[in-house]
């Protein structure tokens, strides 16, 4: 292990990407020295998944996410590329804003949680309450904190108030000042091992058999909601929360398809990295599948747009989205077997 | 009164991405929109689209600024590599709610802070 004293973070180099965590977890390694893509970094860090929850709501929604946890991206792939990292939370702001300053101080960058709805560099239009946007911090210039946030497509500056104010948003799912950063970083990367254990460990959440609200399980739970929408909800309400999971699959972050091409291409790029042809045809099914994701997504939408009045009703949506379940499940249940190294 | 009811940040985040299915499904059938209807609009969409896509762009960027001899607030737009300017301009109101599709000529996007623009 080395540490990394002799790095400036000046030299951090912004660039975009499709997905807050992913991207920001990219653009840090990329600052150590590790050329990885978004989608390795996605890849190792078992970032696909998918999870259906009335228990917590955005937007007045139950939350879809197509996506693991926020922290657990950076955590995983670090974990099996050997990488030190510290992560840290405050119940103190002014301990959080000394300790992030001390931080860039010695040039490391650092990974912040916020939510979005305060980070004043965005549009209006594109700021509303999401408690786990990722954003790095690098440097300071003229009393304003200098970011890397990966969803633009330039680094922007922030001011102090605005940044604690984006870091401790108040209620329960308050980010708390989380932030994290890389400490050491091993002389050598056996990246092998490490796509192993990520797409191990990304089969093994999919086809959990555990009713959780997460896994395929979960595509079919939401796939039985849908159906049961017009029943349930006003017709304007079943819209909003069908138009709801286009959101969240197409929009909110995810570069489309809820991340189903970004992992498409995570193990095109391990079939190469593995010499593995079968990663490659995985890849290419998963793209299959990433495909049927967006056509779902836009027989939603249509559905909620005529509220299941036209041409597509509720109950075609929701066997359609069954259909992905089935894929997803045969999908996960069959990479799971694949020798990788 | 909202012009379009649709939400507005995926109305937006639909064209920055010029995914012209997911908008075609999102407009209503029998609205006007930029004085045209829905099918020449999603016609001049695409041509737009197809234009920015030629200059290497894949993504477009969405900004706000003033235009109208500087009068009016909105948002436009601009291609991520060619930094070329799309007529349209969408104003919202403070429920981001859009209230308003129009095109200018004279749009002048916002100083950013920071990085280079352009």
């Amino acid at each position: 292990m080395h540490r990394l004293s002799h790095l400036n973070a000046k030299n951090f180099r912004h660039q975009a990407h499709h997905h807050c965590e992913s991207g920001a977890v990219t653009n840090l390694y990329n600052f150590y020295g590790l050329p990885f893509s978004e989608a390795m970094v996605f890849g190792l860090g078992a970032g696909i998944f998918f999870a259906h929850t009335n228990l917590l709501k955005t937007m007045g929604a139950p939350v879809t996410t197509y996506r693991i946890f926020p922290g657990k991206i950076f955590k995983q792939a670090s974990k099996s590329l050997g990488i030190e990292v510290g992560t840290a939370s405050f119940i103190s702001k002014k301990k959080a804003l000394d300790t992030l300053n001390e931080k860039l101080q010695q040039d490391i960058p650092v990974g912040l949680l916020t939510d979005m709805y305060y980070l004043e560099y965005m549009p209006d239009i594109f700021r509303f309450h999401f408690n786990a946007h990722n954003i790095v911090a690098y440097g300071m210039e003229n009393g304003h904190y200098m970011v890397s946030d990966s969803i633009l497509e330039i680094p922007v500056l922030i001011t102090p108030a605005q940044l604690q104010r984006a870091r401790f948003t108040p209620g329960l799912l308050s980010p708390r000042g989380k932030m994290y950063w890389v400490t050491a970083m091993p002389d050598s990367v056996e990246l092998r091992p490490a796509i192993a254990e990520g797409i191990r460990l990304a089969c093994k959440r999919m086809t959990t058999t555990r009713k959780n609200g997460s896994g395929w399980l979960a595509i079919q739970t939401l796939a039985n909601k849908i159906a049961a929408y017009p029943r349930k909800h006003s017709p304007e309400r079943a819209a909003f929360l069908l138009l709801n999971v286009v959101r969240m699959q197409e929009v909110v972050g995810t570069g489309g398809g809820g991340f189903r091409p970004l992992y498409s291409a995570f193990l095109k790029e391990a079939a190469e990295v593995c010499h593995n042809r079968e990663l490659a045809a995985y890849s290419e099914k998963m793209q299959d599948i990433a495909n049927a994701w967006r056509s779902f997504a836009i027989m939603a939408a249509r559905c909620a747009k005529t509220k299941g009045q036209q041409s597509v009703s509720y109950q075609d949506v929701s066997d359609n989205l069954m259909q992905i379940a089935y894929r997803e499940r045969d999908f996960f249940t069959e990479l799971n077997t694949c020798k990788i190294v | 009164m909202p012009t379009i009811d649709i939400p507005s940040d995926m109305f937006f985040l639909f064209i920055i991405k010029m995914d012209l299915p997911m908008l075609d499904n999102l407009l209503d059938d029998d609205q006007r929109y930029l004085d045209l209807s829905k099918q020449e609009f999603t016609a001049w969409l695409k041509q737009e689209f197809d234009r920015f896509r030629a200059m290497g762009d894949t993504d477009l960027l969405a900004l706000e600024g003033r235009f109208n001899n500087q009068t009016e607030a909105g948002y436009s737009f601009m291609g991520n590599h060619s930094k070329q300017n799309m007529k349209l301009v969408i104003q919202v109101n403070e429920r981001k709610e859009i209230t308003r599709l129009t095109t200018a000529d004279d749009f002048i996007f916002n100083d950013f802070k920071f990085g280079k623009l352009f």
